[in-house]
């Protein structure tokens, strides 16, 4: 009898994941296979508890260095509370990028970083996207400048200003993301406000509030996820141009579209996942029914 | 006995510190919140706060510090959060898709795995541990324990069946 189905110690295989859980299903009574997966998330999390990077309390030495002498008041609490809102003024955007900013963080195609900031604020940059801040300007005005796509949990404390050359966000306490790349400026609030500027927008967003300029169009919209998509390894759209969806792919798989057999123009609703470009491939183009042809690195799309 | 005269500012007390304490306060807090992005914010913002005040703790107390302080955040990002679902139920839900937290692992049944892990047998906890907490390849435990990557796997399996009959008792 030959060993097509399983070899005699399946568990292991099933462990190192050669065979699959729908497999291993079969092999088990459904009782058995509910405490086997619970025991894979048992062991899961206690590889969490013992792995824990060391170099964090380095980082905090460094992001906190001890020798001011100006005893800055520190807010350890974690309430995205909202402040009041201050005019913004609106400089040259772009040449902001890299004029009088000493501290410049890029992310490659299918990257993305975390990153904590003089004051303990983070943010997670999304794939190919470039965030740049002055560190000796930070105690008057918290600005940074973007590029691309970020996730900002912003700590209390002075204004905090994200610039990008589509518009602008100021915070006022809270977690947001903000998309610009050219011809789309998206912000979406998940916590505490925001206040967005752009040619066509004047808007402050509170928890669940999205509002984007796309090629001059202006479109609000609502949602309910605590966090984007994209932290967690998904990216996902609501009537979105596809040109930009195409950009994020090129950004998160090393590929390049050949788009000249489409209109990029259509709109896409829905998602794709960030590690496996076969599945986000097909959860892109099956939906809108569009061919895609793989060839190396580039993918020849055709009505 | 002396008392530990110990600077908590100088970064080598610091970081021994941080390793003593930060797996116990993980844990703490991943029962807590039962998610670990948060899990992983607040311990960050634990030991952050341990650094901003080293000239103030304590390092005799250092411990019960770090967990009131833990415990703390954990409270106000609870409160916090109240106020958002507040919020949230007012709005239209567009994305259907909830944030997965895979299967929920109570603390009780963590406790449990813990000891029929350490009794196990010892060759198919090594194999065990050396997989799923070192993620080590089969090949390369092979290696470093001196069998085959047969025996390897024959150790994984058998360990996963005896946690399977001892976890699924109900006693």
């Amino acid at each position: 009898m030959t060993q097509k189905y399983h070899d005699t110690y399946y568990l292991a295989d099933w462990l190192s994941g050669k065979i699959s859980d729908d497999e291993l299903k079969k092999l088990v009574s459904e009782t058995e296979f509910q405490e086997y997966m619970k025991i894979r998330e048992a062991s899961d999390l206690m590889h969490y508890f013992e792995k824990t990077d060391l170099s964090i309390p380095e980082n905090i030495r460094q992001t906190y260095p001890k020798k001011h002498t100006t005893k800055r008041p520190i807010s350890r609490q974690r309430l995205w509370i909202g402040i009041a809102a201050s005019l913004l003024l609106l400089f040259g955007l772009y040449r902001a990028l890299t004029f009088n900013t000493d501290v410049l963080i890029k992310t490659g195609v299918g990257e993305t970083k975390q990153v904590a900031l003089l004051d303990g604020s983070e943010v997670i940059l999304n794939a190919n996207s470039v965030l740049s801040y002055s560190k000796s300007e930070w105690d008057d005005q918290r600005e940074v400048y973007l590029k691309g796509e970020a996730f900002f949990k912003v700590k209390k404390g002075s204004d905090f200003v994200v610039k990008t050359d589509q518009g602008q966000v100021k915070v006022l306490g809270t977690q947001f993301d903000v998309k610009a790349l050219s011809g789309l400026f998206q912000v979406v609030c998940f916590t505490g406000k925001v206040w967005v500027k752009s040619s066509k927008i004047d808007a402050v967003l509170t928890p669940g509030k999205a509002v984007r300029q796309s090629d001059g169009l202006v479109q609000h919209w609502e949602l309910r996820n605590l966090q984007p998509d994209w932290l967690s390894g998904e990216s996902s759209y609501q009537d979105t141009a596809l040109k930009y969806v195409l950009l994020d792919l090129e950004n998160q798989y090393n590929i390049h579209f050949d788009r000249t057999g489409i209109d990029e123009n259509v709109k896409f609703t829905g998602g794709f996942p960030h590690h496996n470009l076969q599945k986000a491939l097909a959860a892109v183009f099956k939906t809108l029914g569009i061919k895609y042809v793989v060839k190396n690195q580039n993918v020849i799309l055709s009505k | 006995m002396l008392k530990k005269l110990k600077n908590i500012c100088n970064p080598t007390v610091f970081d021994e510190i941080f390793k003593t304490y930060v797996k116990d306060l993980k844990q703490f807090l991943y029962f807590k919140f039962k998610d670990r992005t948060k899990t992983d914010d607040v311990l960050q913002d634990t030991f952050v706060k341990l650094w901003t005040n080293c000239d103030k703790v304590d390092y005799n107390k250092v411990k019960s510090y770090l967990f009131t302080v833990a415990n703390h955040l954990f409270l106000d990002i609870k409160r916090h959060e109240k106020t958002i679902q507040n919020h949230e139920n007012n709005f239209v839900n567009y994305n259907q898709t909830e944030s997965p937290e895979f299967l929920l692992i109570e603390k009780e049944y963590y406790e449990k795995f813990q000891k029929i892990l350490n009794a196990l047998p010892e060759r198919q906890r090594e194999v065990f541990v050396l997989n799923r907490i070192e993620k080590k390849k089969y090949k390369e435990i092979a290696g470093i324990l001196g069998i085959s990557i047969k025996t390897v796997e024959k150790h994984m399996h058998n360990a996963l069946v005896y946690m399977k009959e001892q976890l699924g008792r109900k006693i």
